[in-house]
Protein backbone atom coordinates (compact mmCIF):
# COMPACT_ATOMS: atom_id res chain seq x y z
CA UNK A 1 0.00 0.00 0.00
CA UNK A 2 1.16 3.30 -0.97
CA UNK A 3 1.09 6.71 1.39
CA UNK A 4 -0.41 8.22 -2.02
CA UNK A 5 -2.11 6.86 -4.87
CA UNK A 6 -3.08 8.91 -7.94
CA UNK A 7 -4.54 6.77 -10.58
CA UNK A 8 -5.36 8.75 -13.64
CA UNK A 9 -6.96 12.10 -12.46
CA UNK A 10 -8.08 14.65 -14.44
CA UNK A 11 -9.51 18.29 -13.66
CA UNK A 12 -11.56 20.36 -16.05
CA UNK A 13 -12.81 23.90 -14.99
CA UNK A 14 -15.38 24.39 -18.18
CA UNK A 15 -13.08 24.34 -21.03
CA UNK A 16 -9.77 24.84 -19.10
CA UNK A 17 -8.31 21.60 -18.03
CA UNK A 18 -6.15 22.41 -15.26
CA UNK A 19 -4.92 18.45 -15.02
CA UNK A 20 -4.57 15.66 -17.52
CA UNK A 21 -4.38 11.99 -16.39
CA UNK A 22 -1.57 12.46 -13.81
CA UNK A 23 -0.43 9.44 -12.30
CA UNK A 24 2.14 8.81 -9.80
CA UNK A 25 2.19 7.35 -6.60
CA UNK A 26 4.68 8.30 -3.52
CA UNK A 27 5.55 5.06 -1.13
CA UNK A 28 5.49 5.34 2.77
CA UNK A 29 8.46 7.09 4.70
CA UNK A 30 9.38 8.99 0.94
CA UNK A 31 9.83 12.45 0.78
CA UNK A 32 7.85 13.44 -2.39
CA UNK A 33 8.65 17.42 -4.08
CA UNK A 34 6.41 18.40 -6.36
CA UNK A 35 7.54 21.20 -8.90
CA UNK A 36 5.99 22.73 -11.30
CA UNK A 37 5.57 26.30 -13.01
CA UNK A 38 3.17 28.91 -11.73
CA UNK A 39 -0.36 27.63 -12.78
CA UNK A 40 1.15 24.12 -14.01
CA UNK A 41 -1.91 22.12 -11.73
CA UNK A 42 0.15 21.92 -8.66
CA UNK A 43 -2.42 23.58 -6.02
CA UNK A 44 -5.35 21.76 -7.97
CA UNK A 45 -3.28 18.55 -7.30
CA UNK A 46 -2.87 19.27 -3.47
CA UNK A 47 -6.52 20.54 -3.04
CA UNK A 48 -7.74 17.17 -4.83
CA UNK A 49 -5.09 15.17 -2.50
CA UNK A 50 -6.55 16.86 0.31
CA UNK A 51 -10.21 16.47 -0.61
CA UNK A 52 -11.19 20.43 -0.61
CA UNK A 53 -11.79 19.60 -4.57
CA UNK A 54 -13.00 16.54 -6.52
CA UNK A 55 -11.21 15.08 -10.18
CA UNK A 56 -13.17 15.34 -13.17
CA UNK A 57 -12.09 11.54 -13.55
CA UNK A 58 -9.52 9.27 -11.60
CA UNK A 59 -9.21 8.25 -8.27
CA UNK A 60 -6.61 9.24 -5.64
CA UNK A 61 -5.93 7.08 -2.28
CA UNK A 62 -4.32 7.84 1.37
CA UNK A 63 -3.04 5.21 2.29
CA UNK A 64 -5.22 3.36 1.13
CA UNK A 65 -8.09 5.17 1.67
CA UNK A 66 -10.41 6.97 -1.12
CA UNK A 67 -10.37 10.64 -0.98
CA UNK A 68 -13.62 11.25 -2.19
CA UNK A 69 -15.59 8.22 -0.73
CA UNK A 70 -13.59 8.36 2.22
CA UNK A 71 -12.52 11.52 2.93
CA UNK A 72 -12.28 12.17 6.57
CA UNK A 73 -10.86 8.36 7.40
CA UNK A 74 -8.16 9.96 4.31
CA UNK A 75 -7.83 13.28 6.33
CA UNK A 76 -7.26 12.19 9.72
CA UNK A 77 -3.96 10.36 8.22
CA UNK A 78 -2.77 13.68 6.85
CA UNK A 79 -0.97 17.18 7.96
CA UNK A 80 -1.75 20.35 6.20
CA UNK A 81 0.87 23.29 6.19
CA UNK A 82 -0.81 25.59 3.64
CA UNK A 83 0.96 28.25 1.53
CA UNK A 84 -0.09 30.94 3.70
CA UNK A 85 0.62 30.60 7.03
CA UNK A 86 -2.98 30.61 7.77
CA UNK A 87 -3.76 30.71 11.67
CA UNK A 88 -6.01 32.51 13.54
CA UNK A 89 -4.25 36.27 14.58
CA UNK A 90 -6.71 37.26 17.46
CA UNK A 91 -5.85 33.70 19.58
CA UNK A 92 -2.61 32.69 20.73
CA UNK A 93 -0.27 30.25 19.85
CA UNK A 94 -1.27 27.91 22.10
CA UNK A 95 -4.86 28.62 21.10
CA UNK A 96 -4.45 28.23 17.49
CA UNK A 97 -2.75 24.98 17.96
CA UNK A 98 -5.57 23.61 20.67
CA UNK A 99 -8.09 24.57 17.64
CA UNK A 100 -6.61 22.38 15.20
CA UNK A 101 -5.69 19.15 17.80
CA UNK A 102 -9.23 19.48 18.39
CA UNK A 103 -10.46 19.82 15.15
CA UNK A 104 -8.64 16.33 14.02
CA UNK A 105 -10.18 14.80 17.18
CA UNK A 106 -6.91 14.57 19.26
CA UNK A 107 -7.65 13.27 22.56
CA UNK A 108 -7.30 16.25 25.16
CA UNK A 109 -4.04 15.20 27.01
CA UNK A 110 -2.40 13.91 24.42
CA UNK A 111 -3.05 16.85 22.39
CA UNK A 112 -1.79 18.89 25.58
CA UNK A 113 1.31 16.83 25.72
CA UNK A 114 2.32 17.40 22.02
CA UNK A 115 0.89 21.16 21.57
CA UNK A 116 3.97 21.45 24.64
CA UNK A 117 6.66 19.79 22.62
CA UNK A 118 6.24 21.05 19.51
CA UNK A 119 5.83 24.59 20.55
CA UNK A 120 9.44 23.60 22.14
CA UNK A 121 10.20 22.06 18.76
CA UNK A 122 9.85 25.30 17.25
CA UNK A 123 11.23 27.75 19.28
CA UNK A 124 7.69 29.59 20.62
CA UNK A 125 7.17 28.00 23.82
CA UNK A 126 8.15 31.17 25.77
CA UNK A 127 5.47 33.03 23.48
CA UNK A 128 2.65 30.98 23.33
CA UNK A 129 0.53 33.24 25.24
CA UNK A 130 1.00 35.58 23.12
CA UNK A 131 -1.45 36.65 20.27
CA UNK A 132 -0.34 35.49 16.65
CA UNK A 133 -1.04 38.93 15.38
CA UNK A 134 2.35 40.11 17.10
CA UNK A 135 4.67 37.54 15.75
CA UNK A 136 6.73 37.56 12.99
CA UNK A 137 6.50 35.87 9.45
CA UNK A 138 8.95 33.26 10.51
CA UNK A 139 7.23 32.98 13.82
CA UNK A 140 3.98 32.29 12.28
CA UNK A 141 4.70 29.89 9.81
CA UNK A 142 7.04 27.77 12.14
CA UNK A 143 3.32 28.05 14.07
CA UNK A 144 1.81 26.82 11.00
CA UNK A 145 4.37 23.93 10.42
CA UNK A 146 3.36 22.51 14.56
CA UNK A 147 -0.06 23.07 13.57
CA UNK A 148 0.19 20.65 10.67
CA UNK A 149 2.04 17.79 13.05
CA UNK A 150 -0.19 18.68 16.30
CA UNK A 151 -2.18 15.17 15.14
CA UNK A 152 0.89 13.40 14.67
CA UNK A 153 0.14 12.67 10.77
CA UNK A 154 1.45 10.11 8.64
CA UNK A 155 1.66 12.48 5.38
CA UNK A 156 2.51 15.91 6.24
CA UNK A 157 1.76 17.93 2.92
CA UNK A 158 3.81 20.81 3.23
CA UNK A 159 3.36 23.75 0.33
CA UNK A 160 5.82 26.37 0.48
CA UNK A 161 7.18 25.86 4.07
CA UNK A 162 10.71 27.79 3.58
CA UNK A 163 9.44 30.28 0.99
CA UNK A 164 10.59 34.40 2.15
CA UNK A 165 11.82 33.23 5.22
CA UNK A 166 14.74 34.27 7.82
CA UNK A 167 17.67 32.05 7.65
CA UNK A 168 16.46 30.91 11.81
CA UNK A 169 13.25 29.52 10.54
CA UNK A 170 14.62 27.83 7.40
CA UNK A 171 16.79 26.22 9.30
CA UNK A 172 14.42 25.18 12.10
CA UNK A 173 12.04 23.65 9.02
CA UNK A 174 14.29 22.21 7.51
CA UNK A 175 15.56 19.89 10.30
CA UNK A 176 12.11 19.04 11.16
CA UNK A 177 11.55 17.83 7.77
CA UNK A 178 14.46 15.71 7.97
CA UNK A 179 13.89 14.49 11.12
CA UNK A 180 10.18 13.26 10.33
CA UNK A 181 11.70 11.66 7.25
CA UNK A 182 13.99 10.07 9.60
CA UNK A 183 10.76 9.09 11.87
CA UNK A 184 9.13 7.33 8.57
CA UNK A 185 7.06 10.18 7.90
CA UNK A 186 5.92 10.68 4.09
CA UNK A 187 6.34 14.20 3.19
CA UNK A 188 4.11 15.93 -0.05
CA UNK A 189 6.57 19.35 -0.49
CA UNK A 190 5.46 21.33 -2.77
CA UNK A 191 8.05 24.56 -3.59
CA UNK A 192 9.32 27.13 -6.11
CA UNK A 193 13.19 26.28 -4.27
CA UNK A 194 14.48 23.71 -6.56
CA UNK A 195 17.49 23.42 -4.67
CA UNK A 196 15.39 22.89 -1.20
CA UNK A 197 14.01 19.77 -3.03
CA UNK A 198 17.04 18.22 -4.62
CA UNK A 199 18.10 18.31 -1.06
CA UNK A 200 15.58 17.18 0.42
CA UNK A 201 13.60 14.87 -1.85
CA UNK A 202 13.95 11.02 -2.08
CA UNK A 203 12.10 11.79 -5.50
CA UNK A 204 10.49 14.96 -7.47
CA UNK A 205 7.58 14.92 -9.95
CA UNK A 206 7.56 17.88 -12.35
CA UNK A 207 4.25 18.98 -13.41
CA UNK A 208 3.66 21.43 -16.55
CA UNK A 209 0.36 22.44 -17.99
CA UNK A 210 -1.50 19.50 -16.44
CA UNK A 211 0.96 17.06 -16.99
CA UNK A 212 3.29 15.10 -15.40
CA UNK A 213 6.36 16.00 -17.40
CA UNK A 214 8.76 13.69 -15.61
CA UNK A 215 9.22 11.46 -11.84
CA UNK A 216 12.42 10.38 -10.78
CA UNK A 217 15.38 10.88 -8.30
CA UNK A 218 16.55 14.07 -8.34
CA UNK A 219 20.18 12.44 -9.61
CA UNK A 220 18.67 10.44 -12.05
CA UNK A 221 16.75 13.32 -13.53
CA UNK A 222 19.99 15.55 -13.79
CA UNK A 223 22.00 12.37 -15.93
CA UNK A 224 18.97 13.24 -18.58
CA UNK A 225 20.29 16.46 -19.39
CA UNK A 226 24.10 16.14 -20.31
CA UNK A 227 23.94 19.42 -22.37
CA UNK A 228 23.82 21.24 -19.22
CA UNK A 229 27.07 20.23 -18.05
CA UNK A 230 29.23 23.75 -17.29
CA UNK A 231 32.26 25.24 -16.44
CA UNK A 232 32.83 28.01 -14.05
CA UNK A 233 36.04 30.36 -14.80
CA UNK A 234 37.31 33.51 -13.44
CA UNK A 235 40.00 35.10 -15.55
CA UNK A 236 42.92 37.85 -14.11
CA UNK A 237 42.17 40.64 -15.33
CA UNK A 238 38.34 40.27 -14.95
CA UNK A 239 37.30 41.64 -18.02
CA UNK A 240 33.37 41.32 -18.89
CA UNK A 241 33.95 41.58 -22.99
CA UNK A 242 35.56 37.98 -23.15
CA UNK A 243 31.82 36.82 -23.40
CA UNK A 244 32.25 36.91 -27.49
CA UNK A 245 35.60 35.54 -27.38
CA UNK A 246 34.76 32.78 -25.00
CA UNK A 247 31.53 31.69 -27.09
CA UNK A 248 33.77 31.15 -29.74
CA UNK A 249 35.83 27.97 -28.23
CA UNK A 250 34.85 24.84 -29.99
CA UNK A 251 32.86 22.95 -27.78
CA UNK A 252 30.60 26.03 -25.66
CA UNK A 253 26.81 25.91 -26.50
CA UNK A 254 26.32 28.97 -23.87
CA UNK A 255 28.03 31.80 -22.03
CA UNK A 256 26.74 33.39 -19.27
CA UNK A 257 28.54 36.07 -17.10
CA UNK A 258 28.32 35.75 -13.38
CA UNK A 259 29.22 38.01 -11.69
CA UNK A 260 33.16 38.31 -12.40
CA UNK A 261 33.00 34.80 -13.30
CA UNK A 262 32.06 33.09 -16.96
CA UNK A 263 29.44 30.19 -17.04
CA UNK A 264 30.07 28.52 -19.99
CA UNK A 265 28.11 25.67 -20.96
CA UNK A 266 28.97 22.34 -22.64
CA UNK A 267 28.64 18.77 -23.37
CA UNK A 268 32.27 17.66 -22.59
CA UNK A 269 34.08 20.08 -20.17
CA UNK A 270 37.20 17.63 -20.40
CA UNK A 271 37.49 18.89 -24.34
CA UNK A 272 36.75 22.43 -22.88
CA UNK A 273 39.24 23.16 -19.93
CA UNK A 274 42.24 22.83 -22.05
CA UNK A 275 40.81 25.67 -24.70
CA UNK A 276 40.14 28.23 -21.65
CA UNK A 277 43.72 27.52 -20.37
CA UNK A 278 45.04 27.71 -24.14
CA UNK A 279 42.75 31.01 -24.47
CA UNK A 280 44.46 32.30 -21.49
CA UNK A 281 47.67 31.84 -22.95
CA UNK A 282 47.51 33.41 -25.92
CA UNK A 283 45.66 36.49 -24.45
CA UNK A 284 48.09 37.22 -21.99
CA UNK A 285 45.46 36.27 -18.59
CA UNK A 286 45.69 34.29 -15.63
CA UNK A 287 42.85 31.82 -14.77
CA UNK A 288 42.11 32.14 -11.42
CA UNK A 289 39.85 29.26 -10.56
CA UNK A 290 38.63 26.70 -12.56
CA UNK A 291 35.01 25.00 -11.16
CA UNK A 292 32.90 22.08 -13.36
CA UNK A 293 29.08 21.68 -12.75
CA UNK A 294 27.03 19.18 -13.74
CA UNK A 295 23.60 19.86 -14.28
CA UNK A 296 20.96 21.18 -11.96
CA UNK A 297 17.97 20.01 -10.82
CA UNK A 298 16.76 23.96 -11.72
CA UNK A 299 18.50 23.36 -15.53
CA UNK A 300 16.14 19.90 -15.85
CA UNK A 301 13.29 22.00 -14.60
CA UNK A 302 13.64 24.95 -17.00
CA UNK A 303 14.19 21.94 -20.06
CA UNK A 304 11.20 20.12 -19.08
CA UNK A 305 9.15 23.29 -18.64
CA UNK A 306 10.10 25.01 -21.46
CA UNK A 307 10.85 27.95 -19.52
CA UNK A 308 14.24 28.53 -20.93
CA UNK A 309 12.44 30.73 -23.77
CA UNK A 310 10.12 31.99 -22.25
CA UNK A 311 13.00 33.49 -19.23
CA UNK A 312 15.84 33.70 -21.33
CA UNK A 313 18.84 35.51 -19.67
CA UNK A 314 17.11 34.57 -16.30
CA UNK A 315 19.13 31.91 -14.37
CA UNK A 316 16.35 31.55 -11.10
CA UNK A 317 13.19 30.13 -11.49
CA UNK A 318 10.15 31.41 -9.71
CA UNK B 1 -43.60 48.02 18.78
CA UNK B 2 -41.10 45.13 20.93
CA UNK B 3 -41.54 42.35 18.85
CA UNK B 4 -41.13 43.90 15.44
CA UNK B 5 -37.99 45.48 17.69
CA UNK B 6 -37.25 41.88 18.28
CA UNK B 7 -37.36 40.27 14.74
CA UNK B 8 -35.77 42.68 13.16
CA UNK B 9 -32.83 43.10 15.30
CA UNK B 10 -32.62 38.94 14.97
CA UNK B 11 -33.15 39.36 10.95
CA UNK B 12 -30.26 41.46 10.92
CA UNK B 13 -27.74 40.49 13.27
CA UNK B 14 -27.83 36.80 12.63
CA UNK B 15 -27.71 37.40 8.98
CA UNK B 16 -24.42 39.33 9.12
CA UNK B 17 -22.03 37.41 10.68
CA UNK B 18 -21.10 34.95 8.48
CA UNK B 19 -21.15 37.13 5.50
CA UNK B 20 -18.52 39.07 7.28
CA UNK B 21 -16.60 36.41 8.94
CA UNK B 22 -16.53 33.89 5.72
CA UNK B 23 -15.10 36.19 2.96
CA UNK B 24 -12.21 37.52 6.05
CA UNK B 25 -11.67 33.58 6.74
CA UNK B 26 -11.19 32.98 3.08
CA UNK B 27 -8.82 36.32 3.26
CA UNK B 28 -6.63 35.17 6.10
CA UNK B 29 -6.90 31.07 4.09
CA UNK B 30 -8.17 29.65 7.68
CA UNK B 31 -11.11 28.65 5.94
CA UNK B 32 -9.05 26.12 3.90
CA UNK B 33 -7.93 25.10 7.09
CA UNK B 34 -11.65 24.15 8.60
CA UNK B 35 -12.55 22.64 4.87
CA UNK B 36 -9.98 20.36 4.64
CA UNK B 37 -9.91 19.43 8.41
CA UNK B 38 -11.42 15.57 8.98
CA UNK B 39 -14.93 17.14 9.29
CA UNK B 40 -17.46 16.79 6.78
CA UNK B 41 -18.37 20.35 5.16
CA UNK B 42 -21.89 20.34 6.33
CA UNK B 43 -20.43 20.87 9.53
CA UNK B 44 -18.65 23.25 9.02
CA UNK B 45 -21.44 24.88 7.21
CA UNK B 46 -23.75 24.05 10.51
CA UNK B 47 -21.12 25.16 12.74
CA UNK B 48 -21.11 28.44 10.67
CA UNK B 49 -24.74 29.02 10.63
CA UNK B 50 -24.27 28.12 14.55
CA UNK B 51 -22.01 31.42 15.37
CA UNK B 52 -24.03 33.52 13.63
CA UNK B 53 -27.14 32.19 15.66
CA UNK B 54 -25.11 32.51 19.35
CA UNK B 55 -24.78 35.92 18.29
CA UNK B 56 -27.91 36.28 17.33
CA UNK B 57 -29.01 34.95 20.68
CA UNK B 58 -26.97 37.35 22.66
CA UNK B 59 -28.16 40.20 20.59
CA UNK B 60 -32.13 39.79 20.69
CA UNK B 61 -31.49 39.77 24.49
CA UNK B 62 -31.13 43.80 24.02
CA UNK B 63 -34.45 44.95 22.84
CA UNK B 64 -36.30 42.12 25.12
CA UNK B 65 -34.40 43.84 28.24
CA UNK B 66 -34.83 47.36 26.94
CA UNK B 67 -38.69 46.59 26.41
CA UNK B 68 -39.13 45.15 29.97
CA UNK B 69 -37.65 48.14 32.01
CA UNK B 70 -38.07 50.86 29.66
CA UNK B 71 -41.58 50.31 28.55
CA UNK B 72 -42.32 47.52 30.93
CA UNK B 73 -43.39 45.45 28.05
CA UNK B 74 -43.45 41.50 29.28
CA UNK B 75 -44.16 38.93 27.28
CA UNK B 76 -47.60 36.99 28.37
CA UNK B 77 -45.97 33.50 27.35
CA UNK B 78 -42.95 32.06 27.17
CA UNK B 79 -42.58 28.92 24.60
CA UNK B 80 -43.72 31.01 21.87
CA UNK B 81 -40.92 33.81 22.79
CA UNK B 82 -38.11 31.55 23.46
CA UNK B 83 -38.86 29.57 20.05
CA UNK B 84 -39.02 32.66 18.40
CA UNK B 85 -36.29 33.81 18.97
CA UNK B 86 -34.08 30.81 18.99
CA UNK B 87 -35.19 29.70 15.27
CA UNK B 88 -36.16 32.92 13.49
CA UNK B 89 -32.18 33.29 14.83
CA UNK B 90 -31.21 30.16 13.49
CA UNK B 91 -33.10 30.32 9.93
CA UNK B 92 -31.65 33.85 9.49
CA UNK B 93 -28.02 32.45 10.67
CA UNK B 94 -28.33 30.37 7.63
CA UNK B 95 -29.84 32.30 5.39
CA UNK B 96 -26.28 34.64 6.06
CA UNK B 97 -24.70 31.29 6.01
CA UNK B 98 -26.07 30.71 2.48
CA UNK B 99 -24.87 33.87 0.87
CA UNK B 100 -21.71 33.76 2.20
CA UNK B 101 -21.00 30.74 0.13
CA UNK B 102 -20.27 33.25 -2.75
CA UNK B 103 -16.73 32.76 -3.40
CA UNK B 104 -15.40 36.52 -2.76
CA UNK B 105 -12.85 37.36 0.21
CA UNK B 106 -14.65 41.01 0.38
CA UNK B 107 -17.36 41.04 2.97
CA UNK B 108 -19.13 43.99 1.03
CA UNK B 109 -19.85 42.21 -2.28
CA UNK B 110 -22.18 39.55 0.34
CA UNK B 111 -23.50 42.56 2.34
CA UNK B 112 -24.95 44.17 -0.75
CA UNK B 113 -26.22 41.00 -2.21
CA UNK B 114 -28.04 40.56 1.39
CA UNK B 115 -29.40 43.90 1.77
CA UNK B 116 -31.48 43.71 -1.29
CA UNK B 117 -32.95 40.87 -0.31
CA UNK B 118 -33.06 41.91 3.81
CA UNK B 119 -34.79 45.67 3.45
CA UNK B 120 -37.91 44.11 1.48
CA UNK B 121 -38.60 41.16 3.85
CA UNK B 122 -38.84 43.99 6.94
CA UNK B 123 -42.08 45.53 4.57
CA UNK B 124 -43.40 42.28 3.33
CA UNK B 125 -43.46 40.68 6.69
CA UNK B 126 -45.74 42.15 9.06
CA UNK B 127 -43.19 43.86 10.79
CA UNK B 128 -44.31 47.62 10.72
CA UNK B 129 -47.63 46.81 8.61
CA UNK B 130 -49.81 44.13 9.96
CA UNK B 131 -49.99 41.38 6.92
CA UNK B 132 -53.84 41.99 6.89
CA UNK B 133 -53.35 45.86 6.16
CA UNK B 134 -51.10 44.83 3.13
CA UNK B 135 -51.71 44.48 -0.14
CA UNK B 136 -52.74 40.97 -1.96
CA UNK B 137 -49.35 40.94 -3.62
CA UNK B 138 -47.81 41.63 -0.55
CA UNK B 139 -49.62 39.27 1.52
CA UNK B 140 -48.72 36.76 -1.19
CA UNK B 141 -44.62 37.29 -0.56
CA UNK B 142 -45.23 37.60 2.91
CA UNK B 143 -46.12 33.91 2.45
CA UNK B 144 -42.44 33.72 1.15
CA UNK B 145 -40.58 35.31 4.09
CA UNK B 146 -39.18 33.58 7.03
CA UNK B 147 -39.27 36.77 8.86
CA UNK B 148 -43.05 36.89 8.50
CA UNK B 149 -43.31 33.31 10.88
CA UNK B 150 -40.48 34.70 13.43
CA UNK B 151 -42.27 37.75 13.84
CA UNK B 152 -45.46 36.12 14.11
CA UNK B 153 -44.54 33.69 16.91
CA UNK B 154 -42.90 36.82 18.71
CA UNK B 155 -45.99 39.00 18.59
CA UNK B 156 -47.98 35.86 20.02
CA UNK B 157 -45.74 35.54 22.76
CA UNK B 158 -46.05 39.38 23.54
CA UNK B 159 -49.87 39.74 22.58
CA UNK B 160 -51.39 36.17 22.53
CA UNK B 161 -52.58 37.04 19.19
CA UNK B 162 -51.23 35.72 16.07
CA UNK B 163 -51.86 35.93 12.24
CA UNK B 164 -50.83 32.15 11.59
CA UNK B 165 -51.48 29.34 14.84
CA UNK B 166 -47.81 29.24 16.50
CA UNK B 167 -47.44 25.77 15.19
CA UNK B 168 -47.35 26.87 11.69
CA UNK B 169 -44.72 29.52 12.21
CA UNK B 170 -42.70 26.98 14.05
CA UNK B 171 -42.88 24.68 11.03
CA UNK B 172 -42.81 27.24 8.65
CA UNK B 173 -39.38 28.10 10.08
CA UNK B 174 -37.98 24.72 10.31
CA UNK B 175 -38.65 24.27 6.80
CA UNK B 176 -36.82 27.87 5.54
CA UNK B 177 -33.94 26.43 7.91
CA UNK B 178 -33.94 23.35 5.96
CA UNK B 179 -34.02 24.76 2.75
CA UNK B 180 -31.29 26.98 3.72
CA UNK B 181 -29.03 24.72 4.96
CA UNK B 182 -29.14 22.53 2.01
CA UNK B 183 -29.12 24.95 -0.21
CA UNK B 184 -25.84 26.49 1.55
CA UNK B 185 -24.04 22.78 1.17
CA UNK B 186 -24.26 22.26 -2.34
CA UNK B 187 -23.32 25.75 -2.86
CA UNK B 188 -20.30 25.58 -0.63
CA UNK B 189 -19.67 22.27 -2.46
CA UNK B 190 -19.79 23.83 -5.63
CA UNK B 191 -17.62 26.53 -5.06
CA UNK B 192 -14.84 25.26 -3.25
CA UNK B 193 -14.07 23.63 -6.51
Amino acid sequence: MHAIEVSHISKKFGLLTALDDVNFTVSKGETFGFLGPNGAGKTTTIRILTGISTPTKGTAKIFGKDIILETTAARKQMGIVHETSNIYDDLSAWQNLMFTAELYTVAKKERELRGKDLLELFGLWERRNDKVHGFSKGMKRRLTLAMGLINNPRLLFLDEPTSGLDVQSNLIIRDVIRDLNARGVTVFLTTHNIEEANLACDRVAIINRGRIAAIDSPERLKKTIQSAQSIEVAFDPADPRRLEELIQIPGVSEVRKQGDKFRLFTEDPSEVIPAIMEYAGDHNSRVLSVTTFGPSLEDVFIKLTGLEIRTKGVSTVD
Amino acid sequence: MIPGLIAITILFSASSIEPVSIPIERRMKTFDRLVSAPVSLHAVVLGESLSGFLYSIGIAFVPLVAGLLIFGTTPLSIVPLVSGIFLTSFCFATMGTLFAAYPTESPGDIMSMLNMVRLPLIFISGVFIPLESIPFIGQVAGFFSPLTYGNDLIRAAYLGDSHFNPLIDIAMLCTFILIFQLIANRLYNKFNE
